[in-house]
């Protein structure tokens, strides 16, 4: 895949047929602020439904015993994680990234080995006593660099899976993405951060 | 084996672009009466498909990660997965050089409303001042006309597209005509308490949103998702603003997909005909036109009128003067970002507000005389509680470290507590900064693509250590910590690379003189009666505002000149 990818010119359309559409459609739709979200819905690129169909994700990289320790890594990781769709994003992200595909299945084997079974199959007390090694940078020495660089990666990419799944956005407390008429900032949340920063 | 199909009919302006100068034209234009012909390099635009606006991240497979080549350290997307068709630095089969030894990006948007559908929307008009740099302070070159002679296309454009903003009276930041801004965030009422002690300026941004509903274009609905592209066309894009409702006029013709090779002259000097590739086909076409518009971006226009020589203009179309190319600029970009403890802990709410700062920083030390360096630079506020995408916590992972119920409380703990502040800064046209063609290199079209050369002078340098110490004040004025050791120095981490603030412009410029500039204060050539510029080329300075809404004033300014030279039958 290039960089960037070249706009297919027979899928846009022509801006004649956008121009006969009534622009006040779209200004209706946005009034009636119900309607963002059959509106968001309507934006869904192809890609989104594209690996769902059936409802169960079959692993495009991951061989069995690999998803399984994905799995669980995952959630030792962000608890959550499962939830949020993690080890079907990392599977998807790697199946077209072969150097991240190298990263993780080169790295849950050097846990595997460290661990003398597969991730999954480790008790939660191996598991952690293992990622509290490799989960920091002081830990660096030639026994642990490779599960250093591997943790490094996979925490990203589990922490990128859980924050931006339902899931995760909620816990973390996000509410826009919404649309309002007006726009109002909580006056005690401005007095609170005044406050506190000695700016009152 | 070229064989050109020639179109039959004479198009009355031709207009090459169809960004915030091309669609302005076409705006202006096809509203007074006159027929035009709009060609876009791009193909066209439909934006209840193509903007993903209200997108959540998981309604994509790969949360728009794309191949994760962010994970490795590398950019995959222009500002993101989500943005609006956005285009790139780098094009497949649009290559383009830079001279040894110099850094420079060349950004380039093929879609209708081009750049316009992702812009920041940040609506400044350029001071009294900023027309007059070499009478100011002996640097540079002075426009050929004044604040006066451009503010009342200001008011027009400020109307039309619609612009938030309130009345301030400060001289680097002219007041206009505008919309009620939406109330400061949380953040942004730290960021002008801690510039209040420092007796920096801190005023509600003027962004071209519309806050009240507005010629058939609905309010912001406050998603914050500008960048994305507006499906109620709250905000100002040249494709649903201007084009759309000028295509209704009966009067525009527009031409996708219609990448321009040359501009044809006759025995007599004028353009009588302009050539481009119909990218579908491939097909070399031509047609004939009264006159023409560049509005192609500075730099494509700038490489058309190299491109365009015959034996009558060797050096290129309008360039007797030699200056086509030359002048090039850049803005002056510098971040620095701020942990505010006292966000710590704040009642979650929505922050979306419209897309981007509420309040910004103009510039507060123009009539100061002993600064070490020229110009002057404005200051953008990023900061809230953002809508958590692919990398928002990559920050958190490299700084904490751990896993688990440690990592997710650093996280939480540190989610909408920080705050950005982005200089963007004047540069001095240097000679060591320019733009040619390239004698060895041609794109995929067989159309030989420009060579860029870029340099940063003292002048820069300087002001980007102004920035670095501006910033760490009004961060450590809320009680924040800078985060991150920075290099001011450093191209690309500190001072930015030439390009990537993608405020290019100056390579076709206006001035008096037709040995030291191209254009006349019309934007019209010297050499060439019915040949227009109506981008950001024909600059004669890039102070310390966005160029858009000076894209659009003057466009709209010599949009009306060409309709009346028309009438008068001058062109």
């Amino acid at each position: 895949m290039s960089n960037q990818p070249e706009l297919n010119p027979t899928e846009a359309a022509t801006a004649e047929e956008v121009s006969r559409r009534d622009l006040l459609r779209n200004v209706a739709l946005a009034a009636s602020l119900g309607g963002l979200e059959p509106l968001a819905a309507q934006h869904v690129h192809q890609m989104a439904a594209s690996d769902k169909k059936g409802g169960v994700y079959a692993p495009k990289l991951f061989k069995e015993l690999e998803w399984k320790s994905v799995e669980a890594f995952a959630e030792v990781v962000m608890p959550g994680a499962s939830k949020g769709g993690a080890k079907e994003f990392i599977d998807l992200i790697c199946s077209a990234n072969p150097t991240l595909a190298a990263t993780w299945t080169g790295g849950l084997a050097w846990m595997a080995v460290r661990l003398g079974k597969p991730f999954h199959q480790a008790t939660a007390a191996e598991q952690t006593a293992l990622l509290d090694q490799i989960a920091f940078r002081k830990n660096d020495s030639p026994a642990l660099a490779a599960g250093i660089r591997f943790f490094d990666l996979a925490r990203r990419m589990v922490v990128d899976a859980y924050y931006t799944s339902a899931v995760g956005t909620a816990e973390l407390g996000y509410q826009g993405n919404k649309g309002m008429s007006e726009f109002k900032v909580p006056g005690d949340a401005v007095a609170y951060a005044m406050r506190r920063a000695g700016l009152a | 084996m070229l064989q050109i199909q020639r179109r039959q009919e004479v198009a009355d302006v031709l207009v090459i672009g169809s960004g915030a100068g091309g669609g302005t034209m076409t705006h202006v234009l096809a509203n007074k009466g006159v027929n035009v012909t709009l060609l876009e390099a791009g193909p066209g635009l439909n934006p209840a498909k193509d903007y993903k606006e209200h997108m959540w991240p998981h309604q994509v497979d790969h949360r728009g990660a794309g191949t994760g080549k962010n994970y490795q350290g590398q950019e995959e997307f222009a500002f993101g997965y989500f943005l609006a068709p956005n285009g790139y630095w780098e094009i497949e089969g649009e290559p383009y050089t830079t001279a040894p030894g110099t850094t420079f990006r060349w950004f380039r948007s093929r879609i209708l409303g081009g750049r316009t559908n992702h812009y920041g929307r940040i609506s400044l008009r350029f001071a009294d001042y900023d027309f007059k740099p070499y009478s100011t302070d002996g640097l540079g070159d002075d426009w050929p006309i004044t604040y006066e002679d451009i503010a009342p296309y200001y008011d027009k454009a400020e109307s039309f597209i619609g612009v938030t903003g309130t009345k301030e009276n400060i001289r680097s930041a002219p007041d206009g005509i505008f919309q009620t801004p939406p109330p400061p965030r949380v953040h942004e009422h730290l960021v002008k308490a801690s510039c209040d002690r420092l007796k920096i300026p801190c005023i509600p941004s003027r962004m071209a949103i519309i806050t009240k509903n507005h010629n058939g274009r609905a309010a912001c609905h406050y998603c914050g998702q500008c960048g994305r592209g507006c499906v109620t066309a709250s905000n100002y894009s040249s494709s649903q603003v201007q084009i759309f409702p000028a295509m209704k006029t009966g009067r525009v013709n527009l031409i996708n997909n219609a990448m321009v090779r040359e501009l044809i002259t006759d025995s007599t000097g004028k353009v009588v005909a302009v050539s481009y590739i119909d990218k579908v086909t491939r097909q070399e076409k031509q047609i004939k036109c009264r006159s023409v518009v560049l509005a192609a971006s500075a730099c494509e226009s700038a490489r058309l009128l190299l491109n365009s020589k015959s034996p009558r203009h060797s050096n290129g179309l309008a360039n007797g003067s030699g200056v086509v190319g030359r002048y090039l600029t850049d803005s002056v970009g510098y971040g620095l970002s701020g942990y505010i403890p006292a966000l710590e802990g704040l009642q979650k709410h929505d922050s979306d507000g419209i897309g981007g700062m509420h309040l910004y920083i103009p510039w507060w030390e123009w009539a100061k005389k002993n600064k070490d360096f020229p110009r002057g630079y404005h200051v953008e506020i990023g900061g809230g509680f953002g809508m958590p995408q692919v990398g928002s916590f990559h920050n958190q992972c490299r700084r904490h470290e751990g896993y688990g119920a440690s990592l997710k409380q650093n996280i939480a703990r540190e989610y909408g507590a920080f705050v950005g502040l982005s200089g963007r800064g004047e540069m001095v046209p240097n000679e060591q900064t320019f733009m040619e063609v390239d004698p060895n290199v041609v794109d995929r079209f067989g159309i030989p693509v420009p060579r860029f050369h870029f340099r940063w002078s003292e002048y820069e340098y300087k002001q980007v250590k102004h920035m670095h110490d501006t910033f760490t004040n009004i961060i450590e004025g809320m009680g924040g910590r800078v985060m991150g050791l920075r290099n001011p120095e450093r191209e690309g981490s500190g001072i930015s690379a030439g390009g990537s603030i993608i405020h290019e412009l100056g390579t076709v410029r206006m001035g008096d003189d037709p040995k030291k500039s191209v254009l006349n204060k019309y934007c019209q050539a010297h050499e060439v009666k019915n040949l227009f510029v109506a981008d950001a080329a024909p600059f004669v300075s890039n102070p310390d505002k966005n160029p858009t809404l000076t894209i659009c004033a003057l466009a709209w300014r010599t949009a009306d000149y060409l309709a009346e030279e028309l009438r008068k039958g001058n062109v």
